[in-house]
């Protein structure tokens, strides 16, 4: 069986197994663990938003998120599939030819916003309004492989994209890591407010914001959007039963 | 009545096995796959979801095991995804020559059922026993060494109708 020794051989031969990264592995997790997050809140967010009026900021929300086009061909078929069925708003599991990828990508319009750290910052037109944002963290080796997408983002009903991550603590007890997301026009700083009240706020620049140093190591309560005025226009709450 | 809770796994388990184990997981992979870098992105999201869900391991088998059976779910999705989608996750250059011993194989390890295939690819890559290899197919020791030697058969009768 040498004949299949070899062959079993050079059916491997391709295998990246000097590419470990056990980094990635819990970035990874975080993510998800990110993305788990974020639904609860949007949940919540939905609600509270209802509560908290728009307060001036929905006249500021054309002509936003400009930036520089990402060429097509920089995207490999697979990210172009998943940017494309993340715009038109179809499951990123269905099959799609690679034109209907590229119409769909052409019509999504990614481009970067910004660059911050060394981490880039990506909108995408979703068709039937909204907007998709993904970004890209320096070193991140599996690049436009997810997307926040909501029809309501950039708009009163949602002024912020929040992409924080969560550490330590379960999902029912988080703790922010890393505070950082998208934000609309007026949108000052966002600010994150754990329940013993500390707070820590990132101010907005070209649409985005971002911070990572002395964040408070306590459970988090809620993050909150701010408007040049400091005045709380929106509210993610990140306890059961609410913030009140 | 006092009830013995096993530990939950720890984080540190888990990046153990990795790093004393991470070739082989990708080499098994490539080969199911035939891909390399599908086969790292499987890996690499199998041992997230490991993390992830490891409260959820309850001590029946071993770790890796455990781990191995979230892998190979992950590239059974992958597979199954990329069967219906049309775009090609790797597009390949040269010339096969279907006469030629070497691809004569290949085409029949492809052609095994999944589980001979698995039980072949897990058994020379990752040099699992067949205890380990049942554990991870869910099936018997027995029923293991059956397969393998089926597989084994199989590719054999190929190899000698070949060089005939």
């Amino acid at each position: 069986m040498s004949e299949l020794g070899s062959v079993l051989d050079e059916l491997a031969l391709e295998a990246p197994v000097d590419q470990a990264s056990w980094q990635d592995v819990v970035a990874r997790a975080r993510r998800a663990r990110r993305r788990r997050v974020a639904l609860v809140a949007a949940g919540a967010a939905a609600v509270l938003a209802l509560a908290i009026p728009a307060l001036g900021i929905g006249g500021l929300l054309t002509d936003v998120f400009t930036g520089e086009p990402v060429k097509t061909n920089q995207l490999s078929p697979r990210q172009l599939h998943v940017l494309g069925a993340m715009a038109a708003g179809v499951e990123p599991r269905l099959p799609a030819s690679t034109e209907a990828s590229m119409a769909r990508v052409g019509a999504a319009n990614l481009r970067r916003i910004a660059t911050r750290d060394g981490n880039s910052y990506y909108v995408a037109n979703r068709a039937g309004g909204g907007l998709c944002v993904t970004i890209v963290h320096r070193g991140d080796r599996t690049p436009f492989s997810g997307y926040l997408c909501s029809p309501d983002f950039p708009s009163p009903k949602m002024p912020i994209a929040d992409e924080s991550v969560f550490g330590a603590g379960s999902i029912d007890d988080p703790i922010v890591t890393r505070l950082e997301g998208f934000a609309a026009d007026g949108v000052a700083s966002v600010e994150v407010v754990t329940l013993s009240g500390s707070r820590a706020a990132a101010d907005v620049e070209d649409n985005v914001y971002l911070r990572t140093d002395d964040l408070p190591r306590e459970r988090v309560r809620e993050i909150s959007a701010l408007n040049a005025r400091g005045s709380v226009i929106y509210k993610i709450c990140l306890m059961r039963g609410g913030c009140t | 009545m006092t009830v013995a809770r096993k530990p939950s796994v720890q984080p540190a388990e888990i990046e153990a096995i990795y790093r004393d184990r991470f070739p082989v997981f990708v080499l098994s992979i490539t080969a199911v796959l035939n891909d390399g870098q599908e086969a790292l992105d499987v890996v690499q999201e199998g041992f997230s979801r490991a993390l992830r869900r490891r409260r959820t391991f309850r001590g029946e088998g071993t770790l890796e095991g455990w781990i191995w059976r979230i892998v190979l779910n992950v590239a059974a999705d992958r597979g199954r995804a990329r069967a219906k989608d049309p775009v090609p996750a790797v597009q390949r250059c040269g010339h096969d020559d279907p006469d030629a011993p070497d691809e004569a194989i290949r085409s029949q390890l492809r052609a095994l059922p999944e589980r001979q295939r698995l039980a072949v690819f897990l058994r020379y890559y990752a040099d699992l026993s067949y205890d380990q290899i049942a554990e991870v197919l869910e099936v018997r020791s027995g029923t293991v060494a059956a397969t393998l030697n089926a597989a084994h058969t199989t590719l054999r009768n190929d190899l000698e109708g070949v060089a005939m």
